[in-house]
């Protein structure tokens, strides 16, 4: 089998806050192309933070990122040519029309040279109705919203897509349809990673499964390793435990 | 990138209610002051040419009868300008005219209450009318841009960031490769544009309002004065377009932002222009009323007749140079004198409203009123110049005179020999007439350069400020 680098990579990666926190703790992760890894953990164990050091948003205390190969914290232009993000609550401009939001983050993404029709497409292929494509996004429902997240992230054709609790709050048809979209993503070589409290998902969808706890990977298994465990039993096992090495 | 950025964020200003209730005001305001203007203008018009036609009759009988004393004084006056309706700058606080006297020589400031037929009479122009009254309110361009349109440069920008962070797309957005300098000029550029329309439209409707009515002269000297201070009122927006921007990013969220734009705007544009107006003009500038002024004048005038008391008396049994005396030494030193004293306190008075701006340069609402004024030519500036006319007027009469009598001696204004016009007659139109002299525009931008370089200042600093605290901005 042909070596492929991971897509997404954390390397000893640390993040303390001001205030004290330790948000994450020396995290190692390799998420290569065609790979769905869901991280799951308790609100506080630092899913999130670990998604906003991967984007930028902070600076690591220690450790590194790399997306593509490319070091986020030295290089994170460069860096977030290679990413999408939708985050749980996809929040967009809501004077503008979803294709207008849509064409706003192409272009931010770096995807000059879009027609109108290249955007219904990707609008069509979310199942986002036709109706919608040219109203504005200020009156859509949060599942109408998160699959124009997904097809923001659609349209950028990054081959990396970092997903913060993207079903949260979706009803199970529209959370249904988002992981279908995930999949046929999966199909197309992204490398995803997914923060979830929803183990049932993430053993649907993940190739691997990550639990956090106080900024600690915990424990990691395979969907081939999870098809003779319970997820929710190692789950509900590891939140009562003290946090150990992984 | 930049440019992908401007486009949604000036689609999104200009679609926006603020936008629409900024327009809507500012041309309402323009209008509503054109009118107001048009007004005074048309009043103050008719009261130059009644001031201008009694000169004419005085100049008429000093060419027949120069002896005849009472007609041998003009009343200098300011000529009504349109540019009052670009920076007003409490010129109707000014004294509006000099009471110029031939012999002997004297130039006394009028205030606005002399009557035309009172000549002669100071008018008291006390401190607190001639140094700026804390006035909020004045119906001309500058207030509608240094209140108004700062007021909503604030609104503008003041959730530029912690509005997208509250609504979540700064997260979306800062997932791309967005530089964040990209960021903060697309919000400051669109405010600045969405600042410019109105006002660009302000002065149009301004311009075309003066022009319809066809009372107030559009030279091409007020149209150009026009374009320069509608860039000067870029750099002062500006500057609260960043105070806005700064605000948004030591916040985190829209309501703090705001709290804070408005103390800064509050502060800057209302407390600290008018504060030092109010402490400084009773305790420090406390110049005397028109009657101690004119109490100091007669002190002055026994002054010297004391000093030449002995000499007086002296030539007393020879009429001759006794009369000669008093005319050549003892009378032009006395009229000198009380000259000296009336514009030494005229000099203290400017020197007061001189003091009081560069207490007030601490904030750009003052630097703006300021420059916007040296633009217009009008205010202390005008009033400056407007003074230094009179005296080249006063000085080239009374040369004048002296060359027509065919006298080569050196002379100052005070010298006036009464020979000069005995038995003589002057035509007309030979003499010397006053019409006031507009500032040319290299002048005006002389002095307005020193504020407008302290409002490029204030924006460097802001600007590195923003962009500083932007950087390090947690977009979380």
């Amino acid at each position: 089998m042909e070596y492929q680098p991971s897509i997404l990579k954390a390397d000893d990666l640390s993040k303390r806050y001001e205030d004290g926190v330790l948000a994450v703790d020396h995290l190692n992760l390799n998420i290569y192309p065609g790979e769905v890894y869901c991280l799951l953990g308790a609100n506080g164990a630092g899913k999130t933070t670990t998604i906003n050091l991967f984007l930028n948003f902070i600076p690591p205390t220690t450790g590194t990122c790399f997306i593509n190969g490319i070091d986020v914290n030295k290089d994170p232009l460069e860096a977030k040519k290679y990413v999408a993000f939708v985050s749980e609550n996809v929040m967009l401009y809501g004077n503008f029309t979803a294709r207008q939001n849509l064409d706003f983050f192409a272009k931010l993404g770096g995807k000059t040279d879009l027609a109108k029709n290249d955007y219904y497409q990707v609008m069509r292929r979310v199942s986002l109705q036709e109706k919608a494509f040219d109203q504005r996004v200020k009156n859509f429902s949060k599942g109408m919203r998160q699959k124009l997240g997904i097809s923001i992230a659609i349209i950028k054709d990054a081959p990396a897509i970092l997903l913060d609790e993207p079903t949260s709050g979706l009803d199970p048809k529209a959370a249904a349809e988002f992981l279908e979209i995930m999949a046929e993503l999966k199909k197309e070589g992204k490398a995803i990673l997914m923060s979830t409290h929803d183990i049932f998902r993430a053993k649907d969808i993940g190739d691997r499964v990550g639990i956090m706890k106080e900024g600690r990977l915990v424990m990691e298994r395979t969907r081939q390793e999870l098809q003779y465990e319970e997820l929710n039993k190692i789950y509900l096992n590891y939140m009562n435990s003290e946090p150990s090495a992984f | 990138m930049l440019k992908h950025m401007l486009r949604r964020q000036i689609v999104e200003d200009i679609l926006g209610f603020n936008f629409l209730i900024n327009f809507v005001l500012i041309s309402g305001t323009v209008i509503a002051f054109s009118l107001i203007f048009l007004s005074d203008y048309r009043g103050q018009m008719d009261d130059y040419a009644i001031k201008s036609a009694r000169n004419e009759n005085h100049l008429r009988h000093f060419s027949e009868d120069p002896r005849d004393a009472d007609y041998a004084n003009i009343q200098l006056i300011m000529k009504p300008r349109a540019e009052r309706f670009i920076s007003l700058s409490y010129e109707d606080k000014f004294p509006q005219g000099f009471n110029f006297r031939i012999y002997p020589y004297e130039l006394k400031v009028l205030s606005k209450k002399q009557d035309i037929t009172g000549v002669g009479s100071y008018i008291p122009v006390t401190t607190r009318e001639f140094i700026r009254s804390p006035e909020l309110f004045s119906p001309d361009l500058t207030f509608v841009v240094q209140f108004l349109l700062s007021f909503f440069a604030v609104i503008l920008a003041f959730n530029a960031v912690t509005g997208e962070k509250e609504a979540g797309t700064l997260r979306l957005v800062y997932a791309n490769p967005a530089k964040r300098s990209y960021f903060i000029a697309a919000k400051y550029i669109s405010a600045m544009l969405t600042l410019v329309l109105p006002l660009l439209l302000g002065l149009i409707t301004a311009a075309v309002t003066l022009g319809i009515s066809s009372i107030v002269p559009l030279s091409s000297g007020f149209l150009s004065k026009l374009v320069i201070f509608a860039l000067l009122s870029l750099l002062y927006l500006s500057v609260f377009v960043l105070i806005g921007l700064f605000t948004s990013t030591v916040t985190h969220n829209s309501k703090h932002s705001l709290v804070l734009s408005l103390i800064a705007w509050m502060f800057l544009v209302v407390i600290l222009p008018k504060s030092p107006g109010l402490l400084l003009n009773l305790k420090h500038f406390d110049v005397p009323t028109g009657e101690q002024i004119e109490n100091q004048v007669a002190r002055a005038s026994q002054d010297v007749q004391k000093k030449y008391e002995k000499e007086v008396m002296a030539l007393r049994k020879d009429e001759g140079s006794f009369l000669r005396f008093l005319d050549k030494v003892v009378d032009p030193e006395i009229d000198h004198a009380r000259q000296e004293v009336r514009d030494h306190y005229l000099r203290r008075k400017i020197a007061a409203v001189l003091t009081l701006r560069k207490v007030n340069i601490v904030s750009p609402a003052s630097l703006y009123e300021y420059a916007a004024s040296a633009v217009a030519g009008t205010g202390i500036f005008h009033f400056e110049d407007f003074w230094a006319q009179a005296r080249r007027y006063g000085d080239g009469f009374i040369s004048f005179l002296k060359q027509t009598s065919g006298n080569q001696e050196p002379y100052t204004p005070f010298e006036f020999n009464i020979e000069w016009i005995t038995n003589k007659q002057f035509e007309y139109n030979a003499i010397p007439k006053f019409e006031e002299q507009n500032m040319r525009i290299g002048e005006l931008l002389k002095d307005a350069l020193p504020y407008v370089a302290l409002l490029v200042l204030y924006n460097l600093f802001l600007f590195t400020l923003v962009f500083y605290k932007f950087d390090r901005y947690d977009i979380r």
